[in-house]
């Protein structure tokens, strides 16, 4: 009998706190469906896409702008909503604070002087957003607005360029014509056409060769000295350097009266000419922007934005779950009067508390156990670890949160300060833990907050293990486990301070 | 103060016991012993320590002074062994609004260790509370006698020797305070010992011995009886003269008396406080023969507790300030 004292004493604390909660259906409701329901509502109503800004661009009269601001927004479409073009910079800054539009985009005056004078033209990007997000969004937005300006003016500024050099192929169709006259001449006998035309093959050749060196250049910048590209353009550079030499040989043979032999010249031209399409035939679109970006997740499956906040959520209503009842506990009991009753009775701390964590361990369990399951099935919320090791994270939250709320119980004089310890538990987790923002943006010191609160470690566990698939981070589940026996121990010294009698 | 077994005559012994809380000093050098299956009654206006010396006797309360042995132990240094011996009634306890009258009664149970096998003893405690019929009824839908009820039987559950009762009937009707100390005489008669301190005075005459107090001191303890006679000095007796008056000199006559210890004129008869009721009413009639007074009638009066109570309080009062300026 008396081993079994103790046990029954906690069996009882367990069951009264387990028939307590389980008397009040409503709440049961609210613990489990409400967090279902909200992150329901959430998958639901968020927009995967960003909204666009609708938008309005300034640009003074006779600007090139002026023509070419739609292409711009066209392109931009993702963040852009085009609300038209102006010259009246006060009209648009007038439609601004009324609300008519968010953005009012204004080009410079004259960018060419400003670039000519070997300043950075300014574009100018006015917004009525507070929001720090929006702000951000807003900045991403103009940052890739002016890229694609000053992409789409460089491209310009290549294609003209491109146009006025030689296009390879008519080098190389010139050089053949040069060929060709030095044959016809040497079978006529005329010598000075002859080397007329062998001098125009040269400096056709000569002309290969210098635009042979910028394309070098360019595929330095993309391979260094080596890789396909390297190869190629060696190979090219090889074969005007054996034209080159066979051209000379020409010459030679020419000034020592002899017939110039040039099919092999020919032949050099015509793969050349192959050769040196497939490296500089690039369009200018490409060449100003040579790369593009195709992000891709290593993890297997696509998340959404559920998916993401699903796990974080589980936690945050556990560890809610946790410090709210746990908080609530010891001060409803001192305001009940039952205290006194409890510090007249033959009951030790251990018991009392034991038998408290094991109720609302179970509670918390079952409420985890249920919402886990309607978000996996429901929501289709991925599961790509380890059932086992979901139930450890949300054992070890639980138990960690619970003794925070015990620990909250015991320093609070009264329900209301207690309520509010545990208010401010959650709005410290919603900013310090990972839920809505990363912990890498915190600095250093903030993380320490984070590191107190139990929802931290259990958002990073239950997300690694559900949405990564990867085993628990030995690391972090000891810190969780550390955290819970640090708080039980504070626990279970502040309740046997409050059983033992008062001096 | 000894520290032996309590299987003897004596619950609790008190000696000299104060406690203070700052500026307020709610026991001041109390005095008190409980006999075995006795009921003792304490009371006292509001505020005037009886809480804080049951909290003190029970160990949730520590001392200042005195010295204090209940069970034969010092409560502050009371085992569960010693806890299980005993039962508090909390003054304001309203256990778990949302389990059932029988939950709240098995939890309590629980935590006294008792064994799992005691649903005949639930059964007793409620029936002996007459809340066997609503043990299924949550506490919150109770009214506030069956909660006092039901606070009644967590303090009986586990068999206590030894019952402290803090204001049980406080905020009850007259006819459940009846049937209240009806219980507590039962208990009394099956061998417990009951402290059960009350604000109601009229309830002292349901108590084996009286404890009075007033500003955190033990006044007197005594029966019912010998507390009205030493309230008064003696016993009441009420006198009628057929004139409905006496002259000063017939006064003065019956006043040199030597068993009279007060007379009190009052609208149309005199109070006459003597030593012995029952052997004085006769001298008494006697002398008022002889001197050829015709009475109505001579009769002995029981005042009421709360007359008792206020004439100890006020005689206090009166005392107090020579004492302490002696």
């Amino acid at each position: 009998m008396n081993i079994l004292r103790r046990p029954m004493q906690s069996a009882a604390f367990m069951r009264k706190e387990v028939v307590d909660v389980a008397r009040q259906p409503r709440l049961l409701f609210v613990l489990v469906l409400g967090p279902f329901l909200i992150l329901l509502a959430f998958g639901l109503g968020y927009r995967d896409e960003p909204t666009p800004y609708r938008t309005m661009f300034v640009a003074p009269e006779g600007s090139p702008f002026l023509d070419r601001v739609e292409e711009y927004a066209d392109e931009l479409g993702r963040f852009v909503d085009y609300r038209g073009v102006d010259t009246d910079r006060d009209a648009a800054v007038d439609a601004l604070d009324d609300g008519d539009v968010d953005v009012v985009v204004i080009f410079p005056d004259d960018p060419l002087g400003t670039v000519l004078e070997g300043e950075q033209a300014t574009i100018t990007v006015l917004h009525n957003r507070i929001d720090p997000i929006e702000l951000t969004a807003i900045d991403f937005a103009s940052r890739l607005a002016v890229d694609n300006i000053n992409s789409s003016v460089l491209a310009g500024i290549v294609n003209g360029g491109q146009e006025l050099s030689a296009p390879v192929s008519d080098l190389v169709s010139a050089g053949a014509d040069a060929a060709l006259q030095v044959d016809e001449a040497v079978a006529a006998g005329d010598q000075d056409t002859a080397s007329a035309a062998l001098d125009e093959l040269r400096a056709r050749v000569s002309d290969l060769d210098r635009a042979l060196g910028g394309t070098g250049e360019l595929t330095r910048q993309f391979e260094g000295d080596e890789g396909p590209l390297a190869d190629e353009a060696n190979q090219v550079r090889e074969t005007v350097a054996e034209l080159e030499s066979t051209v000379r040989d020409a010459r030679r043979a020419l000034d020592d009266g002899e017939t110039p032999d040039l099919s092999r010249a020919r032949a050099l031209l015509e793969t050349v000419g192959t050769e040196f399409d497939r490296l500089t035939n690039v369009p200018p679109e490409v060449l100003v922007r040579p790369f593009e970006s195709d992000v891709d997740s290593a993890v297997s499956g696509s998340r959404t934005i559920t998916d993401f906040y699903a796990p974080a959520a589980i936690v945050l209503l556990l560890q809610q779950f946790g410090v709210a009842f746990g908080a609530l506990t010891f001060v409803r009991e001192r305001q009940l009067g039952i205290e006194d009753l409890f510090r007249a009775a033959p009951l030790r701390a251990a018991e009392t508390l034991i038998g408290k964590y094991l109720g609302y361990l179970l509670l918390g369990g079952a409420v985890a156990a249920v919402l886990t399951a309607m978000v996996v099935t429901a929501l289709d919320v991925p599961m790509t670890g380890s059932w086992g090791e979901v139930a450890i994270v949300l054992a070890l939250t639980l138990f960690a949160s619970v003794g925070l709320g015990f620990v909250i119980s015991l320093v609070s004089r009264d329900d209301t300060q207690a309520v509010q310890f545990t208010m401010i538990t959650l709005l410290a987790s919603l900013f310090f833990s990972g839920f809505f923002l990363s912990l890498t943006q915190l600095a250093e010191p903030a993380r320490i907050i984070s590191w107190l609160l139990p929802a931290t470690f259990g958002m990073e566990l239950l997300r690694d293990v559900m949405l990564r698939g990867q085993e628990l981070d030995l690391t972090v589940t000891i810190g969780l486990a550390g955290y819970g026996v640090a708080a039980f121990i504070f626990a279970l010294l502040g309740t046997r301070r409050r059983l033992a009698a008062a001096r | 103060m000894r520290n032996g077994s309590a299987d003897d005559l004596q619950m609790v012994c008190a000696r000299g016991i104060s406690k203070r809380f700052g500026d307020q000093q709610p026991l001041r050098g109390v005095d008190l012993d409980i006999s075995r299956g006795s009921i003792l009654g304490v009371i006292g206006p509001s505020g005037c320590g009886k809480t804080t010396l049951v909290r003190v006797l029970t160990g949730i309360l520590g001392r200042d002074g005195g010295e204090l042995s209940v069970l034969g132990t010092d409560p502050q240094h009371f085992t569960p062994r010693h806890r299980r011996r005993f039962g508090y009634m909390p003054q304001m306890p309203i256990l778990f609004p949302n389990l059932s009258l029988i939950a709240n009664l098995n939890f309590v149970a629980s935590v006294y260790g008792m064994p799992l096998r005691r649903r005949k003893r639930l059964r007793d405690v409620l029936q002996f509370v007459d809340l066997w019929d609503h043990r299924h009824k949550r506490l919150c839908e109770a009214s506030g006698g069956m909660q006092r009820r039901l606070v009644l039987a967590a303090t009986l559950v586990h068999g206590p020797e030894l019952l402290f009762l803090d204001e049980p009937t406080a905020g009850i009707d007259p006819i459940l305070r009846d049937r209240f100390w009806g219980r507590f005489r039962d208990l009394r008669d099956a061998g417990r010992t009951l402290l059960v301190t009350t604000q109601y005075v009229g309830e002292a005459a349901s108590c084996d011995l009286v404890a009075v107090m007033s500003e955190g001191r033990l006044l007197l303890v005594d029966s019912p009886d010998g507390l009205r006679r030493r309230a008064y000095g003696g016993d009441l007796l009420v006198i009628r003269p057929e004139a409905g008056w006496l002259s000063h000199q017939q006064l003065a006559q019956v006043s040199a008396m030597p068993f009279v210890r007060r007379i009190t004129r009052r609208a149309d008869d005199l109070m006459i406080v003597v030593d012995d009721g029952a052997a004085d009413t006769a001298k008494l009639l006697a002398h008022f023969s002889s001197v050829g007074i015709p009475l109505q009638g001579v009769e002995p009066v029981v005042p009421s507790f709360d007359d008792v109570f206020v004439e100890l309080i006020e005689a206090d009062r009166a005392r107090r300030p020579a004492a302490e300026a002696a």
